[in-house]
């Protein structure tokens, strides 16, 4: 295990030398593989380490955009509409859940106003058998005798006599307006 | 440099295993490396295995069970909603509620099911029911479960036991029909029963009106019990507003009952009947019979009672029929109002004597005008007066009046009238002599009434009815019956000139009982001997009656008291029903607000 922790050291600077030969900048290849290690372990012979440059500081090369190529369109159009259904989704999902909600919320309610209206149309039935029963046990007290109730009849009863629509004299002359006492103020 | 690499990292990665071996220079597995495998296995076998079990579960569920628990979920979430429909009300001509439906409970116990012991719940629902909990405790112990504690519980207390939350209690929805005035009107309106079928009168006759129609709706519903109702169908809780009005009036009706009451308890009569009718389109304005029932505890009480004899039973009419017989030998031509007749007191046809009801007192009267004959009821001078008429005439003018025929009343168990045949009364010169008076035929009080009512609105034959129609709250007619045109059978002359004769039989003959002063009435009394089913008459028994029409200078009202078998020396249609129309129409004046008739009355315009 002593030699493969020796390859490893060996392998920045490897590394380094790759970095002039092109191969893309990968943060995950600073960390090596274990297997890697264990490989170059196998064969120490073909370490060319006495030939390299020495090893230069990482911020010595800019970090440049290796695929410059710039993405296609129909891959942009992908991800916009990746993007734009995502929102979508997002509202959708929003509003189904909104929607639901009413709903039950609406179920809810209509129970509760249900039961309202069976409990007025019961107090509509109570109310008005009550008022029925009232009026015939008061009526039944008034039969009996002694309780001071008065039946009508025609001898307790005023008729008048309807008077007979007077025509109205159509050409009565309208006295004029003759103030008999002086207008006078009624007092402030 | 190319040399060494590129890495082809899955490669190395698969031979990271091969190449340690070589490495550790060890040939064999290592046992650790061997269980990590067993391992494997075993957790990929006990993953597969709960799979398969799963797999088997979900076929159980889904393939062998599905139908009985589908059905199982369905009995728990759906559910019927029953909406409370009642039958619908009827109400008076005033509006006034007559029956209406409310819901009531029926409890059952099931001791079984008990959490408390039988002592303690007898006690709590005692308090609840306000009853003794003794004999609740003894209803209690009958059985272990079915007991039925109470028929009829109302809904506030049906409220109160459900929220007491014993267990084992059991409370059960249906309809009442309640009758707010109780026995008042019990012979129009007739009962409901158990089964929310009208047994008689109007509840019977009119059943397809009064039942609303309303079917349960069959409804999801949550766990909790709400229900969903995304089910239902429109107009799912419209019910229409619609009552049966009757052409009833309470006033009138309470007024008629009580003066019946008083009148056939202080006769101690079998029975008897007030029918007040408007002469000019047969509405009744009030019918009460004595005695009735309480509709609202109808199994009380003898069935005998459940039928309205007003319309069902028959009786011979006596001398109120005598003003009929004037009014169709006045329209025949076969008398002149100044006719007049000889009075014998006693005469015989055939074999058979026939004789005035004071000819043991009074004897003959001599010649009597038809007023007079009216006034006195003469049943001699009614003999002499048809004898005009040929029996054959005679008796096609009682065919048209409709005797032998229902009046087509809209009440249910009406009896036809039996008059003779043709042939029996045109061969027996007994039979128009009898008619004559009244007897040897039979009729129902509505029939007389009907017949009365004749004279009152100028000869025409109106149809008696007690069903206005059905009408919304706010008074627009729905439906209204189909009745009979009136149909013309007397002149008004004819019915001018009986009318005056029957106002002089009030004001000064055998109805002065029914006078009112300032208020001008035609009457007649009636007094007949009971028929024998077995033939004859019974020598005591008798039925007494007196109709009255009013105001006379502008008919409105008939009122006909009929009392059957009334006792003592002094009950006669005079004495016993007299009073009864008097009371009644008196009342009608009250509520209809009648002025009195200060001028002596002017002879009409004939």
């Amino acid at each position: 295990m002593s030699a493969g922790l020796k390859s490893e050291f060996a392998y920045p600077r490897r590394g380094t030398s790759q970095f002039a030969t092109g191969y893309p900048i990968d943060s995950r290849r600073a960390v090596p593989p274990r297997g890697r290690s264990i490989a170059h372990s196998a064969a120490p012979s073909r370490t060319i380490e006495p030939h390299l440059p020495p090893v230069q500081p990482h911020t010595a090369s800019p970090v440049r955009r290796l695929h410059s190529r710039p993405t296609p369109l129909w891959l942009q159009s992908l991800l916009a509409l990746q993007r734009s259904s995502s929102v979508i989704a997002f509202f959708m999902v929003g509003g189904v859940l909104l929607l639901y909600g009413q709903t039950v919320y609406t179920q809810q309610l209509w129970n509760q106003e249900y039961q309202k209206l069976e409990q007025f149309q019961r107090h509509e039935r109570q109310l008005t058998a009550t008022i029925e029963s009232l009026k015939n046990d008061i009526a039944q007290q008034a039969e009996r005798p002694g309780m001071g109730f008065v039946t009508p009849s025609a001898a307790n009863t005023i008729y008048l006599q309807p008077t007979s629509a007077a025509p109205i004299p159509a050409s009565t002359p309208v006295p004029p307006f003759l103030p008999t006492e002086p207008m006078l103020p009624m007092g402030y | 440099m190319a040399t060494s690499t590129p890495p082809h990292r899955p490669r190395r990665r698969l031979s990271v295993v091969g190449n340690q071996q070589p490495a550790n220079g060890v040939a064999p597995l290592p046992p650790t490396t061997r269980t990590a495998a067993y391992r494997l296995i075993a957790v990929w076998g006990i993953l597969v295995a709960g799979i398969g079990a799963l797999g088997i579960n979900l076929f159980r569920l889904q393939i062998v069970q599905s139908p009985s628990l589908t059905a199982k979920a369905r009995d728990q979430q759906m559910t019927y909603l029953r909406p409370f429909v009642p039958r619908r009300a009827i109400v008076d001509r005033n509006g006034d509620v007559l029956a209406i439906d409310q819901a009531a409970y029926t409890l059952y116990a099931h001791p079984k099911l008990f959490k408390l012991s039988r002592q303690a719940v007898a006690d709590r629902l005692a308090t609840l029911l306000k009853r003794s909990s003794t004999t609740l405790l003894q209803q209690l112990q009958k059985a272990d479960s079915g007991i039925q504690v109470e028929y009829s519980v109302s809904e506030d207390v049906a409220d109160r036991i459900a929220d007491a939350q014993i267990d084992g209690l059991e409370l059960i929805k249906h309809q009442q029909r309640l009758y707010l005035q109780q026995d008042l009107a019990a012979d129009v309106l007739g009962y409901v029963n158990t089964d929310r079928q009208g047994q008689a009168g109007v509840e019977y006759s009119q059943q397809t009106k009064l039942e609303r129609e309303a079917q349960p709706v069959r409804l999801k519903r949550t766990g909790a019990g709400a229900l969903i109702p995304d089910q239902l169908p429109g107009g799912f809780l419209r019910i229409d507003d619609l009552q049966l009005q009757l052409t009833l009036d309470m006033h009138v009706q309470r007024a008629a009952r009580l003066a019946l009451k008083q009148q056939v308890q202080r006769y101690g009569a079998k029975r008897g009947v007030v029918i007040v009718m408007d002469v000019q389109d047969g509405s009744i304005r009030a019918l009460a019979s004595e005695p009735t029932y309480n509709p609202n505890q109808y199994y009380k009480f003898n069935v005998e009672l459940f039928k309205n004899w007003a319309l069902t039973d028959l009786y011979e009419p006596g001398s109120t029929f005598k003003p009929l017989n004037v009014a169709i030998a006045l329209e025949t031509g076969a008398i002149k109002p100044d006719s007049m007749f000889n009075d014998e007191g006693r005469i015989f046809v055939d074999i058979w004597p026939i004789e005035d009801y004071d000819y043991s007192t009074v004897g003959g009267r001599g010649m009597l005008t038809v007023t007079e004959i009216l006034q006195h009821s003469s049943n001699v001078g009614m003999v002499r007066l048809v004898q005009q008429m040929k029996p054959s005439l005679y008796y096609s003018w009682l065919e048209k009046l409709g005797l032998g025929q229902k009046v087509g009343i809209d009440l249910p168990f009406e009896s036809a009238t039996q008059l003779k045949t043709r042939k029996q009364f045109i061969e027996s010169p007994i039979e128009p002599a009898t008619t004559s008076f009244g007897q040897g035929f039979s009729l129902t009080p509505i029939q007389l009434v009907q017949l009365q009512a004749m004279l009152g609105n100028g000869g025409k034959l109106v149809t008696p009815h007690v069903v206005r129609g059905l009408f919304d709250a706010s008074g627009q007619s729905y439906w209204q019956p189909d009745l009979l045109p009136p149909r013309p059978v007397f002149s008004p002359k004819t019915t001018q000139a009986v009318l005056a004769m029957m106002e002089k039989v009030v004001t000064n003959g055998t109805g002065s009982a029914a006078q009112i002063p300032g208020y001008r009435i035609a009457g007649k009394t009636g007094t007949a001997q009971k028929a024998n089913p077995n033939g004859g008459y019974y020598k005591y028994a008798k039925i007494t009656s007196f109709v009255g029409i009013f105001p006379v200078e502008s008919p409105r009202y008939v009122v006909l008291a009929v009392i059957d078998e009334p006792q003592g020396d002094n009950a006669f249609g005079s004495t016993v029903a007299a009073p009864i129309v008097k009371s009644v129409i008196e009342k009608i004046i009250a509520i209809d607000g009648i002025p009195p008739n200060r001028v002596a009355p002017s002879p009409k315009p004939q």
